[in-house]
C-alpha cells in the first residue's frame, strides 16, 4: 500500500477526522459524561432549538439530527443535551492546529472535525508517511478519538479516515481508486445535502453509481457540483490544497466584575475590547476587515457573532457603532462574565491627510502612548484607568461604575 | 481578577464587627482602631440575583461612629461577614 503511494508520484494527504467534533470536545471538558447519551442542539431560541449531531448512545435511544430539542425529553430522557459553545470550539480547534503545525507547515482546516496534513516533503524526518501519522495522532488528545486517513488527495484521505478504526491510521492507494472508492457512501461528497437528497432520488446510494454514469449526465442534472462529483466518484480530486496559516490569534478579552446580560454594561465591556486591538502594535496602519465578537456565559456556553465590516475601518467611533448594533442583535440567555473580540481580517488602510489642527492632538497622543509605555514597563501593567460607567441604577453598589485600563484613543480627532 | 477585566469600583471591604444579639452592629475596628457604633442612622436590606448560584443578600446600616465618623457596612446575610462599603 505505501509503495502504491509513493510509486503514484502524488503527494500523500492524511486526513485526521474526529467525528461529532463538538461532543468529544464536550467530553473532553467534562470526562464525566464520556460514555452516556448527548445530543448537541443548534443556537436557536429555547423553543426552537434542534439536534444538530449526537452520539452513539443517544442514536440507540432514537435521537436523530433535525429532531426539536424538546421531544427529547419525552423520547429519551436520559439523553443529556449540549448547547454549543463556540468560543470553547474556536479555542481548542486553534490549539488542536497549533500541535499538528509540529510536524507538517501544510494544513488545511476542513469540515466537520476533519484537518487535512499534506506530507510531502517530510522524508528527512519521518522514513514513511505512516510514521508521520502515528506522530500526528500522538499530538491529538485520545479522548477526542481520532482516526487518520492516508492516500493521495484530500477526498480519498477522508474516506480512508471514515473507514479507519480510533486510533489507527487507514491507507488508501493511488493505485485503483476509482475501483476502492466505489462501495462508499454518497454522504462523504462534500457537496450540500439537497445535492445528495436528489441523487438518492435517482436511486444513486454509491460512488460507484456515480462513477458508473456520463459526467455530461451528471453536469446537465448538477452543474459544476456534478462535474465535480463525477471526478471525485473516479479518484480525480482537483481539489487545491489551501494551507490555514499559521497566525497568531488577534484575540482580545475582558471580563467583567460581575455576569450581567444587561446593554450599558456589555457595551462598556466591547468598547474596552475595541480601544485595546486598535492599540495593538501589530494592527498599527491597518483596519479591521471581519470580526469574531463571542459572549462567554455564566454557565459555560457561549454566543458570538460573526461581523463583516464593508472595507478595512480603523476609526473607533464607527466600530462601536456597528459593535453596539450587531451586540443588540446577539439573543443573549443569561448573565455574560467575559466579552471577546478576534480580528479573523484586516487589511491596509489609505491615510488620509489629517487635519493640521490634529497635529498638536496627535503628538498629545503620542507623549500619552510613551507615559503609558514608560509606566507599564516600570509597573509590569499601567496603572492609569478610565472610570466607566456599568449600571448606575444597580442597588449594589460595586456594580455601579468601573474601573478599565486606559488606552490612548487612536482617533485623531480624540 | 486579572489585568484584563474590568475592576470594580467601590468595592466592599472585609470589616471586624462586634454586633449585639439581634445582628445590630456594636462597635468596628477600623484602621486599627477600636470604635463604638454611637448610634445607627438608617438600615435597609439589598436582595438580588436570587436566580443565580450566589444570591445577594445584605443588610446595611448607616452609623454614626463614636470619633464623630459616618459609615455604611453592611453584613452578608449569606455568610455572615460583615463589610464597609460607601452606598
Amino acid at each position: 500500500m505505501l509503495d502504491h503511494l509513493a510509486a503514484s508520484g502524488r503527494r500523500p494527504v492524511a486526513c485526521i477526522l474526529i467525528p461529532h467534533y463538538e461532543i468529544r470536545l464536550e467530553v473532553l471538558r467534562n470526562p464525566v459524561w464520556e460514555g452516556l447519551p448527548l445530543a448537541l442542539t443548534d443556537l436557536a431560541g429555547e423553543s426552537r432549538r434542534r439536534i444538530v449531531d449526537h452520539n452513539a448512545e443517544a442514536a440507540a435511544q432514537g435521537v436523530r439530527v433535525g429532531m426539536h430539542a424538546r421531544e427529547i425529553a419525552g423520547l429519551a430522557p436520559e439523553v443529556t443535551l449540549l448547547t454549543p459553545d463556540p468560543l470553547y470550539y474556536a479555542a481548542q480547534s486553534t490549539s488542536i492546529l497549533g500541535r499538528l503545525y509540529e510536524i507538517s507547515p501544510r494544513i488545511e482546516a476542513g469540515q466537520s472535525g476533519a484537518t487535512y496534513i499534506d506530507l510531502h516533503g517530510l522524508k528527512r524526518h519521518y522514513a514513511r508517511p505512516v510514521d508521520a501519522c502515528q506522530a500526528l495522532l500522538g499530538l491529538v488528545d485520545p479522548v477526542l478519538r481520532p482516526r487518520i486517513g492516508l492516500s493521495v488527495s484530500k477526498f480519498a484521505a477522508l474516506v480512508a479516515a471514515h473507514r479507519a478504526e480510533v486510533g489507527q491510521v487507514r491507507q488508501l492507494g493511488g493505485k485503483n481508486l476509482q475501483r476502492k472508492l466505489a462501495g462508499c457512501s454518497i454522504d462523504l461528497l462534500p457537496v450540500e445535502p439537497k445535492i445528495k437528497e436528489r441523487l438518492r432520488r435517482f436511486d444513486l446510494h454509491t460512488l460507484g453509481d456515480l462513477a458508473g454514469l456520463s459526467s455530461s449526465a451528471l453536469l446537465a442534472q448538477f452543474g459544476t457540483d456534478g462535474q465535480r462529483i463525477w471526478e471525485l466518484a473516479r479518484g480525480e480530486d482537483h481539489a487545491p490544497f489551501i494551507p490555514t496559516e499559521p497566525v497568531e490569534p488577534l484575540i482580545e478579552r475582558v471580563a467583567l466584575p460581575e455576569a450581567s446580560a444587561l446593554y450599558p454594561t456589555l457595551l462598556s465591556g466591547v468598547y474596552q475590547l475595541i480601544a485595546r486591538l486598535l492599540a495593538r502594535p501589530e494592527l498599527r496602519g491597518r483596519g479591521l476587515r471581519k470580526l469574531r465578537l463571542g459572549l462567554r456565559l455564566e454557565d459555560q456556553r457561549s454566543v458570538e457573532q460573526m461581523i463583516d465590516l464593508k472595507g478595512a475601518i480603523r476609526d473607533e467611533r464607527r466600530l462601536m457603532a456597528i459593535l453596539a448594533h450587531r451586540l443588540q442583535q446577539i439573543q443573549i440567555e443569561g448573565p455574560v462574565d467575559e466579552l471577546l473580540l478576534e480580528v479573523l481580517e484586516e487589511s491596509p488602510i489609505h491615510a488620509r491627510q489629517q487635519a493640521l489642527t490634529a497635529t498638536r492632538r496627535l503628538r498629545e497622543r503620542e507623549q500619552m502612548q510613551e507615559a503609558v509605555r514608560e509606566l507599564t514597563s516600570r509597573y509590569g501593567r499601567s496603572p492609569l484607568y478610565h472610570v466607566v460607567e456599568i449600571e448606575r441604577w444597580s442597588s449594589i453598589p460595586e456594580r455601579r461604575w468601573g474601573l478599565i485600563p486606559f488606552v490612548p484613543s487612536t482617533r485623531p480627532d480624540h | 481578577m486579572g489585568p484584563d477585566s474590568i475592576r470594580s469600583l467601590n468595592a466592599p471591604r472585609p470589616l471586624a464587627v462586634q454586633a449585639t444579639d439581634r445582628g445590630a452592629p456594636r462597635a468596628v475596628r477600623l484602621r486599627g482602631h477600636h470604635l463604638t457604633v454611637k448610634r445607627i442612622l438608617d438600615v435597609w436590606r439589598i436582595d438580588n440575583d436570587w436566580w443565580r448560584p450566589q444570591p445577594i443578600s445584605r443588610r446595611y446600616f448607616l452609623v454614626e461612629l463614636n470619633n464623630g465618623l459616618l459609615q455604611t457596612l453592611y453584613q452578608d446575610l449569606a455568610s455572615g461577614a460583615w463589610f464597609m462599603q460607601h452606598y
